[in-house]
This record gives C-alpha cells, sequence and structure tokens, in this order.
C-alpha cells in the first residue's frame, strides 16, 4: 500500500505540473462567467441554464482529464522506458497498476472538487445557490463514475498500444453508454429473436454510467438523492472498477517488457 | 570463495521472442545460459551488440519471463518481486519522469523500498553529492543534460544501498570524463564489498575493474573465468581474446 | 532516441494545437455570446444571424435549433422528460409549444387568467401516470432515484423565466421558426408580466419572418389584451389576415386554427368593444371554419336576440381544439 501511494504521489503531481487541468477549468470559469453576464431578457432570473452549461462543461472537462490521463499513463512509462526502473524495484506488476489508478482517480477526483466548489460559488454568487448537500452528492456520484472510467482507460491502455486510439476509445464508449445505455433494454423489447437477447445481455453487463448523472436534479433543484440507493451507486461504481483493474492486472502481469 | 552461496544464479536460461511476421520461428536471443555470481565480485557480462546481455538482464529483473531456464537473485527466484529488494539497476539507456526533481525523484524510488522518510533524505543527499548533482537538484529533469540524466540513473541505483548491482552498459554514451567517473564508482562500491554485475562491450575498462568476466556470444555463452586466468590460458589480452571467441580472424586484428 | 524525441515533439504539437483550438473555439463563442445583445442596438438586426451561425452550421442548425426548443419544455417540466426511447410516452399536450390552444380555450372559456390553465395542468399531471411506467428491472428501478420522476411544471410566475434562454438560443440558431417567438412572446406577456420584451421578441420575429400571420396575429393581441389599444390590433389582425389570405388559397385543416384564432380574438374584441355587428360578422365567419359550429352559432344567437352577454356554456370550451401548433417533434 505504501507503494501504491508512492506511484500514487507521483501521478498527482504530474497531473498538476501539466498544463491540461489548468487550461480546462480557466476555459470553464471563462465561459460560465461570460454566460453569466449575459443579460438575456431584462431583470428576469434566470439561472437554470447557467447551471446546464457549467456542467455540461464539468462533465466533458473531467471526462477529458480523466480519460487523457488514465490512457496515458502506462504507455507513457514505456515510451519514456521509466517503467524499466520502476518495476526493478520491488513492487509487483498488480502495485502499478493500483497505483496509477489511484493517483489518476484521486488526482481527477482533486480537479473535480475544484470545479464542483467553482460551480457552487457561481451558484451562491448567483443569489441562487444550490442545495450543497445535493452538490455534494452530485460531486461523489460523478467521481465514482470517473473511477470506472479511469479503470477502464487504464485497461485500455494495455489493450491498445496508442495512447490516442485509446483515448478516443474510451471517450466513444463513455458517451456511448452516458447517452444510450439507460434504454437499451428498451430498444431490446422493441427488437424480437437474437438481437434483442443479445442487446439485453449487453444492458446487463455495460456499466450504467448514466446512473451517476444527477444534473437534472442539481438543475431543477430537486430533493437530494436518497442515501440507499447513493449507496448502492457506490457499490456498484466499485464492482466494475474492481473488474476492471483485475482484467487489467492479468494482461499486464504476464506482459513482456523488453528494452 | 566457491563454498559460498551465489548472490546471482542462472540456470539454463532461454529466451525466445515472439516472431514479428506470422510463419517466422520465434527470435531465440538466450540460449541455455548458466551463470553464477558471487557476493563481492565485479562480473563483467561481455559481448558484442545483440549477443543477449539486455535480454538477460530483463529476465532478472522481472522484464521478460524466461522460455526455459530459472534465475535467481539471492536464492529468490526473479519472479517474486521481493528478489528485486536488494538489487539496484542501471538501465542500458532511460529517461526519467520529466517533470520530477531529481531529489523528487529518489524520494519516489526510496518509497518503493519503504525507506523512512529521514532515512531517505540522508541518502538523497548523500547520493547527490557522490554523483555531483546536489547543485541541480530542485530542477526538473527536462532541463537535464544527458550526462547529468545518467547520473540520475546511478543514484537511484543506489538508492536502496543494494547489495547487488546490475548496470547495463552503464558507460555507452558518455564522454570520456563520465567514464572515468562511472569507473571510480564501480571501483568504490567494490571496496565497499558490494557486488557488481554489468555488462559492456568496452574491453579497456573491463580489463581494469572486473574479477571476473563471461562472454557470451549469439545468445550462448562462450567463456567464463578470471581476467588474469582468460590471459594467461589464451595467451592474448582480452581484447584478442574477445575477437577471437567471437569468430573474428585475430591475425588480422593483432 | 530520434524517433522518441519526435514522437514526443508531435504529441506537444498536438497537445498545443487542441488547446489552442479549443481556447479560441471559447473566445469566439464568449464574443458572440457578449456582443450578440450589444449588437442588436447598433445594427437593424435584419437577418444578421445567417452570418456566422448559418456558415458554421449550415443547415443542421435547424436541428440544434428544434434541439433547443425541445429543450426548454425540459425546462418546464423541471428535467422531466421522455427520451426518443421512451415510446409509451404520453404526449403533455399542454406543453410549451402548445400555448395557443391554451389562449383558445382561454379566450373561449372568456377566462384570462391563468387560473383555468393550471387547474388544467394540475388535473393532466394527475391522470397522466407518466411515460416511465414501472421499472423494467433493477437498473431501471436503481436508476430512478437519480432521475426527475415527477411530471411537474414551473408556474409560479417566476421560475418560467428559466425557459427562455433556450428559446433565444433557438431564435438565433433558427430565426424563421416562427413558433419559437409565439411561445417565447407567450411566456414573457402572459406569465411573466413583460409585455414590453414580449412585444421586443414578436417584432424580432417579424423582422426574419415578415409574412408570418402568426407572428402578426400575436402582435394584435398583445395590442388588444394588454395595451387596450383596439385600432392597433384590428389593424394588426387585418394585416395578419392578408398575409394568411395571400398565403392560403382555401382552408385545411393545419391553416384553419390561425384563422379560427385570429376570427375569434377579433370576434372577442369587438363584442367587448360593444361593436355588435362587427362582433357578429366574426363569429359568423368563424362558424365557417370552427369545427363546432353550433357553440359558435349559439352565441352569434344570443347576440342577434340583444341578450345580456352570458356565461360561455361549458361545451363551448372546446372550441377550435383542432391540432394545434404541437410539440415540436423529437
Ligand atoms: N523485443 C524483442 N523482440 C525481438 N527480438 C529482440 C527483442 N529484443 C532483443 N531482441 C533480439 O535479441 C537479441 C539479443 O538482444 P539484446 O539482449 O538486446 O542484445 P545486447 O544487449 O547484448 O546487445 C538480438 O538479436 C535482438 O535483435
Ligand atoms: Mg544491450
Amino acid at each position: 500500500m505504501k507503494r501504491c501511494m508512492a506511484l500514487t504521489g507521483v501521478v498527482i503531481r504530474e497531473l498538476y505540473r501539466r498544463k491540461d487541468f489548468y487550461v480546462l477549468f480557466v476555459l470553464t470559469a471563462l465561459i460560465t462567467l461570460l454566460l453569466a453576464s449575459i443579460q438575456f431578457f431584462e431583470d428576469l432570473r434566470m439561472v437554470r441554464y447557467l447551471r446546464e452549461v457549467t456542467l455540461l462543461l464539468i462533465w466533458i472537462s473531467a471526462l477529458v482529464i480523466a480519460v487523457v490521463t488514465a490512457a496515458r499513463q502506462i504507455p507513457a512509462e514505456r515510451e519514456s522506458r521509466t517503467i524499466f526502473p520502476l518495476l526493478a524495484k520491488p513492487v509487483s506488476r498488480g502495485e502499478v497498476v493500483m497505483g496509477k489508478f489511484l493517483g489518476v482517480w484521486l488526482a481527477t477526483g482533486l480537479a473535480l472538487a475544484v470545479f464542483y466548489g467553482f460551480y457552487l460559488l457561481v451558484g451562491t454568487f448567483q443569489g441562487a445557490p444550490s442545495s450543497w448537500l445535493l452538490g455534494f452528492q452530485a460531486f461523489w456520484l460523478h467521481w465514482m463514475m470517473l473511477a470506472v472510467v479511469v479503470s477502464m482507460a487504464i485497461l485500455g491502455s494495455l489493450l491498445f498500444s496508442a495512447p490516442s486510439v485509446n483515448s478516443t476509445l474510451c471517450f466513444i464508449v463513455v458517451t456511448g453508454i452516458l447517452l444510450l445505455a439507460g434504454h437499451l433494454n428498451i430498444i431490446a423489447g422493441s427488437m424480437p429473436g437474437l438481437w434483442g437477447a443479445l442487446l439485453y445481455g449487453l444492458y446487463f453487463a455495460l456499466p450504467h454510467l448514466e446512473l451517476f448523472d444527477v444534473r437534472d436534479l442539481l438543475i431543477h433543484e430537486h430533493p437530494p438523492v436518497a442515501w440507499g440507493a447513493f449507496a448502492v451507486a457506490g457499490l456498484y461504481a466499485a464492482v466494475y472498477t474492481t473488474l476492471f483493474l483485475i482484467a487489467a492486472w492479468w494482461l499486464f502481469r504476464k506482459k513482456p517488457l523488453s528494452t | 570463495m566457491w563454498g559460498v552461496e551465489p548472490i546471482l544464479r542462472i540456470e539454463h536460461l532461454r529466451v525466445e521472442y515472439p516472431p514479428n511476421r506470422r510463419g517466422e520461428l520465434p527470435k531465440v536471443a538466450v540460449k541455455d545460459l548458466s551463470l553464477r555470481v558471487y557476493p563481492g565480485e565485479v562480473f563483467g557480462f561481455l559481448g558484442p551488440n545483440g549477443a543477449g546481455k539486455t535480454t538477460t538482464m530483463n529476465v532478472l529483473l522481472g522484464f521478460v519471463h524466461p522460455t526455459g531456464g530459472e534465475a535467481f537473485l539471492f536464492g529468490v527466484n526473479v519472479k517474486e518481486p521481493i528478489a528485486r529488494q536488494r538489487i539496484g539497476y542501471l538501465p542500458e539507456m532511460t529517461y526519467y519522469y520529466r517533470f520530477l526533481t531529481a531529489e523528487e525523484i529518489l524520494r519516489f524510488y526510496a518509497r518503493l523500498f519503504g525507506l523512512s522518510s529521514v532515512e531517505a533524505d540522508r541518502r538523497i543527499q548523500r547520493l547527490l553529492k557522490l554523483v555531483e548533482l546536489d547543485h541541480a537538484c530542485r530542477r526538473p529533469l527536462k532541463h537535464y543534460s544527458k550526462g547529468m540524466q545518467q547520473r540520475v540513473g546511478l543514484a537511484q541505483a543506489l538508492i536502496n544501498d543494494p547489495d547487488l548491482l546490475i548496470l547495463d552498459e552503464p558507460t555507452s554514451g558518455l564522454d570520456p570524463l563520465g567514464r572515468m567517473k562511472v569507473r571510480e564508482i564501480i571501483q568504490r562500491l567494490k571496496n565497499e564489498g558490494k557486488t557488481v554485475f554489468f555488462s559492456s562491450h568496452e574491453l579497456g575498462e573491463v580489463e581494469t575493474v572486473c574479477d571476473r568476466v563471461a562472454i557470451v556470444h549469439q545468445g550462448e555463452l562462450k567463456v567464463e573465468g578470471r581476467v588474469e586466468e582468460l590471459v594467461r590460458s589464451h595467451q592474448a589480452n582480452l581484447e584478442q581474446v574477445f575477437l577471437r571467441i567471437i569468430g573474428y580472424p585475430t591475425s588480422l586484428a593483432a | 532516441m530520434v524517433a522518441i524525441s519526435q514522437k514526443a515533439f508531435i504529441d506537444v504539437n498536438g497537445r498545443t494545437i487542441f488547446l489552442t483550438g479549443a481556447t479560441l473555439l471559447t473566445v469566439a463563442v464568449s464574443l458572440a455570446a457578449w456582443l450578440e445583445p450589444r449588437s442588436e442596438t447598433w445594427r437593424g438586426g435584419r437577418a444578421r444571424a445567417e452570418g456566422l451561425l448559418a456558415t458554421l452550421l449550415g443547415d443542421g442548425r435547424r436541428l440544434f435549433a428544434n434541439h433547443f426548443f425541445v429543450k426548454a419544455d425540459v425546462y418546464l417540466h423541471s428535467g422531466y422528460y421522455p427520451s426518443i426511447f421512451d415510446q409509451a410516452r404520453q404526449a403533455c399536450d399542454h406543453g410549451i409549444g402548445s400555448n395557443p390552444e391554451h389562449t383558445e380555450s382561454e379566450i373561449a372559456a372568456d377566462t384570462g387568467s391563468c387560473k383555468s390553465g393550471c387547474e388544467h395542468h394540475d388535473h393532466e399531471a394527475s391522470h397522466e401516470s407518466g411515460f416511465l411506467g414501472p421499472p423494467r428491472d433493477w437498473i431501471d428501478r436503481l436508476g430512478r432515484h437519480f432521475r426527475v420522476t415527477q411530471h411537474t411544471h414551473l408556474e409560479d410566475g417566476v421560475s418560467e423565466s428559466e425557459i427562455l434562454p433556450w428559446l433565444r438560443v433557438a431564435m438565433e440558431l433558427d430565426p424563421h421558426q416562427v413558433e419559437v417567438y409565439t411561445t417565447a412572446a407567450y411566456w414573457l406577456g402572459r406569465r411573466l408580466g413583460k409585455v414590453n420584451q414580449a412585444e421586443a421578441v414578436l417584432r424580432r420575429g417579424l423582422r426574419s419572418n415578415p409574412d408570418s400571420e402568426e407572428i402578426l396575429l400575436e402582435l394584435g393581441r398583445l395590442a388588444w389584451e394588454h395595451r387596450r389599444d383596439a385600432e392597433r390590433a384590428r389593424h394588426l389582425w387585418n394585416a395578419a389576415e392578408r398575409v394568411w389570405q395571400r398565403k392560403y388559397l382555401s382552408v385545411n385543416a393545419t391553416n384553419r386554427v390561425t384563422l379560427a384564432r385570429m376570427l375569434a380574438l377579433r370576434a372577442q374584441m369587438e363584442e367587448t368593444l360593444g361593436h355588435t355587428e362587427e362582433a357578429i360578422r366574426y363569429w359568423s365567419r368563424l362558424q365557417e371554419v370552427s369545427p363546432h359550429p353550433e357553440a359558435v352559432a349559439r352565441r352569434v344567437a344570443a347576440l342577434r336576440s340583444h341578450l345580456p352577454q352570458t356565461p360561455w356554456p361549458a361545451d363551448a370550451k372546446s372550441i377550435g381544439q383542432g391540432p394545434g401548433p404541437s410539440l415540436p417533434s423529437l
């Protein structure tokens, strides 16, 4: 565990020394503040669209940070050959996978916390504060979802050698899941025979990342999520994350690395 | 000496690389290699380019899994990560984390060995002085020259105060001054009672620092022994022995 | 090594390009958003939306415009909205786009207040079991904790303004979708009491769509209902009718609705002003195009016999409830 944390520290340090996060954050903040300064119609209170835009930007930024950082980790170690001095230390490959995962996940969590903090602050300054409880739930669920995404991207980085290919595929898969996974059961129901059964199988096999998206509740000032469901969602994310990490470890364990 | 348990033991090692294209035969990089290195020795692992030196070291470090045979460090199979607890390794060529400073890199590796932070700090200061990087230790590595990076490599190989050092061509790509410094450090380690296993094709430096050498060619061990014995039995200097073994007509070379 | 450094170079380059691109895009969007409300004051605003957006998005902007129009409807329902996959959805026929229908039943019911409309909503909401149906499986059941599952409407007279930004964006993207202007004007004028802004929106719509009888109709209604300017209302409604006559040669199921509304409003106004002759003339014309001519006929008869105005009979509520402008197709 100590060794995992050492690896984690390097990943976090890398993230805050690179410019990506700052650029995305500044862009999000800039767009939000500019939009906030626009008056579409005089003296009417309009905050929900602003919440929507900010949250959308946060979701995109967080996804970009998580996928790109996770997909880069192991390929970059191989490309820059830092993997050799690293693995020459008494660390197992499982620890490397775990350390990389924890590092990327914690780092994106930090970035996410900054983003959500900004979101809640803007809401407060706009005179339309969101529920801090629901805000926290939204952050937490989002972070849990990113755990699945990060582990998926790490697994992908061991399947596809080019990080760009892996990142692109991850974006497509995650976006596809967010948009479609929740409706696959309906589509499957309308499709007879083998295809329907296959789609139904896919519906139950895919990680339902859209569960973790409570933006609509946040935007439209609905009450917080029930804690029971909240906990179940956390467990659900943990199961998929574990599965992806085990698969990643399995692939990495046997992979020959030659200088 | 021969009664002592070897610190590094390789038994009938065979390594094949999968073919690049279908239908080709797998590339055999190492064939039936057996080797022992004893505590306190400086062991030169010699061979021309492509002989299989790096491949052998990759097996010792667990990067590549042997096709056949086994290898042990301190009596522990190299499959176990713990076998690497007491070794230091300098890769043939390496780039380190560009966004970290030399100090941070060393601290990171120290943590991987489970060193306490006080102990780590002490060693880091000592090593940075040893490799003469104490003035630059707070700059990220992307601003380092090649020679400086190589010295960071040497420092990280020594962070755990290892009993066995595995150095893959530690002097390649360095200027004469850099080479001399590396030789000095190897000598110093030897004086401290460390075991050094290093590969090279620079025979001059080998002759001055090595106790024993092995010469491999095309993946096979050709000869092994103490430097002076080899020179005596072949009636030639080490360079001539080497050339003869790899099938180069020594009459021309001589 | 050369290969690696070259690759690193390309990598860095790619990222720089990406980041620069993102920055430029943001700056462009922000600038456009920032300048847009201002530019209108110094330019006539005529057809200006055709410029950058049209070239950037081409005809795709219509699709986007429609998307944002739907978004406004989603907002009206506080996020409770069926996706294209929810086949079993039951249309919420009092959605954002269907306001003219409201008004017509209101005209018919002779009540201008929001009251009846709101009751109408509640009634609808309660008997509508929702598009969701019972959970299909455990994932669906779990998912409902994280989604909006209550059918509600914004109707406190303040929060309705939340839908407006999307209508504004839709206008921007497709200045020729008349429905967007009339809808925005409805919410601004009738629900939020911002008559001037409602008029501004309609005027803006008229600039992009000079021959829209619906916008003229709504402008006329604003003039009468909010400003009590009968002369102006008549003028606008006449213009609307002229446009209608020019556009359509005969009455059919679709264009009938506008004409009927126009006639009903006109008849109503004349009646209120005590111009019984005029009123009868318009009611009679309405009778010809209304799907419920009997109710209109009764009203005409009542007027003819110079009876004091009776409360409107309940069944006449249905006047003109033909296929109004429905929800935008999803
Ligand atoms: N990843 C690899 N795939 C295929 N062949 C390899 C690979 N790495 C090394 N080889 C081959 O194995 C042989 C030994 O290589 P290596 O151990 O690097 O030699 P040395 O370090 O002695 O110069 C060479 O012929 C080389 O071409
Ligand atoms: Mg080599």
